[in-house]
């Protein structure tokens, strides 16, 4: 449960992070960026995007087997 | 068997239900256009391209019709929620007439300028076809609509007078975005600039329109899926496939001016939404064609267009398809990220351009 619930921090803080960097550098802003800040840019949005996967998908999901699996026996 | 059953049942239903409950949290406030989840938007929207868009597609020439084009979605999404909510604060008012100022710069239609070597604002008895003033027009038709009394009415009644008559003109209903180039989602945004000019002053246009539709629909509207064409030549001939971002920013502006037609299109936006686990998108191309995005549709991922499921919340709202609103709106929250600030909330993913239009297709005005 430890181990979850510090991969569920560890998404929120890539989550917010990259919305903080998404927020100053816009996606609109770096279609026609170069070299490292449009690997930024793709970086953050991938990184955002599996972020919320995780958090709003994988992490409940894996909860609810969890606690599936606890009644199962 | 039980023990590994009922685990991976639990996981499924709750990948079933959990992120489509989340995710569709706040759309139906936003289908019904209620003034909580409207207004906060606009007012980010206000801030963020009325005090400073930014974009950067690496072409002076896209730069600068993104900049147009974030002007007038701008507009028309703020103008929407402030009909919509007359008692709104003036500050929204006030953004929309910053707004127009950076819509009647000069700088905000450079592009069209260096593809026609003249100035199309400046040269409005020139029979060069200008289509893109369109989208000013539409911007300046909304500032009217809501502030008769906007310094820019003269000069929006002369750009409507030139661009109807180009309109008139044009044998097979196609008006010139650039020498030699005619798009019809472009020339939807003449026909709707025309109707807003029209029902904000009282102009009747209504003939020119039921022409312009009745040509439109035989030429531009592909008979098996709804869908319109996204460029043609100036004698008519499509010249690329069917599209359903074009269909989708097409529906939204001839709202303005026919709203059957508009309907017509949204039913075939709406048709092409596809769904996965209560997450929508609008397909690009229809059944038997196939292709890439571009500049026009962004990324096509799975068949779905980036800007036509964004195009896509005017035709459920035309509409009024709650589901489908909703099912966009999940996708919308999934990958824009949508953050508070300050007393608004935006898509800090889409940048300037894209809340601009997210805005104006989520609270399109339906019309009788």
């Amino acid at each position: 449960m430890r181990r979850g619930v510090g991969i569920a921090v560890a998404l929120a803080l890539v989550h917010e992070l990259a919305a903080a960097y998404l927020a100053a550098h816009p996606l609109t802003t770096l279609l026609g960026a170069s070299g490292w800040r449009a690997l930024l840019g793709v970086g953050a949005y991938g990184a955002l995007l599996v972020a919320r996967v995780g958090l709003i998908g994988v992490m409940p999901a894996w909860l609810a087997a969890r606690a599936a699996r606890g009644r199962a026996g | 068997m039980r023990r590994r059953a009922l685990p991976a049942f639990a996981a499924l239903l709750t990948l079933a239900t959990v992120p489509r409950g989340w995710c569709g949290r706040g759309a139906a406030g936003m289908v019904h256009g209620e003034r909580d989840a409207q207004a906060p938007f606009a007012r980010a929207v206000a801030r963020e391209v009325c005090d400073g868009a930014r974009v950067g597609t690496g072409s002076a020439h896209f730069d600068g019709e993104w900049a147009l084009v974030s002007y007038q979605l701008a507009l028309l999404g703020m103008g929407q929620v402030a009909r919509a909510h007359p008692t709104e604060p003036a500050g929204l008012r006030d953004a929309m007439t910053r707004c127009g100022r950076r819509l009647m710069a000069p700088e905000a239609r450079s592009f069209g300028t260096a593809r026609w070597g003249e100035d199309g604002l400046a040269s409005l008895a020139s029979p060069h076809g200008h289509a893109y003033l369109g989208y000013l027009a539409m911007g300046l038709g909304m500032l009217r609509a809501v502030d008769p009394q906007n310094p820019t009415a003269a000069v929006h009644d002369a750009l409507i007078a030139a661009l109807a008559r180009r309109l008139e003109a044009a044998p097979a209903g196609l008006v010139e975005t650039y020498p030699g180039e005619a798009y019809p989602p472009d020339v939807a945004s003449v026909v709707g600039a025309i109707g807003l000019h029209a029902s904000a002053t009282g102009t009747d246009r209504r003939a020119l329109i039921a022409r312009w539709s009745q040509t439109f629909r035989a030429r531009y509207v592909h008979p098996g899926s709804g869908y319109v064409v996204q460029r043609a030549t100036l004698a008519g001939d499509p010249l690329d496939a069917p599209r359903g971002s074009g269909t989708a920013v097409t529906a939204y502006f001839v709202s303005f001016a026919d709203p059957a037609l508009a309907r017509d299109l949204a039913r075939a936006v709406l048709r092409g939404v596809g769904t996965v686990a209560g997450f929508g998108g609008v397909r690009e191309y229809p059944a038997g064609w196939s292709g890439a995005g571009d500049i026009d549709s962004g990324p096509v991922l799975m068949g779905v267009s980036v800007s036509g499921t964004a195009f896509g919340f005017a035709s459920a709202r035309l509409l009024r398809d709650e589901a489908r609103f909703t099912a966009l709106w999940r996708t919308a929250y999934l990958f824009g990220a949508p953050r508070a600030r300050g007393d608004g909330w935006s898509y800090p993913a889409a940048g300037a351009l894209g809340n601009a239009l997210l805005l104006a297709m989520m609270t399109a005005e339906a019309r009788p």
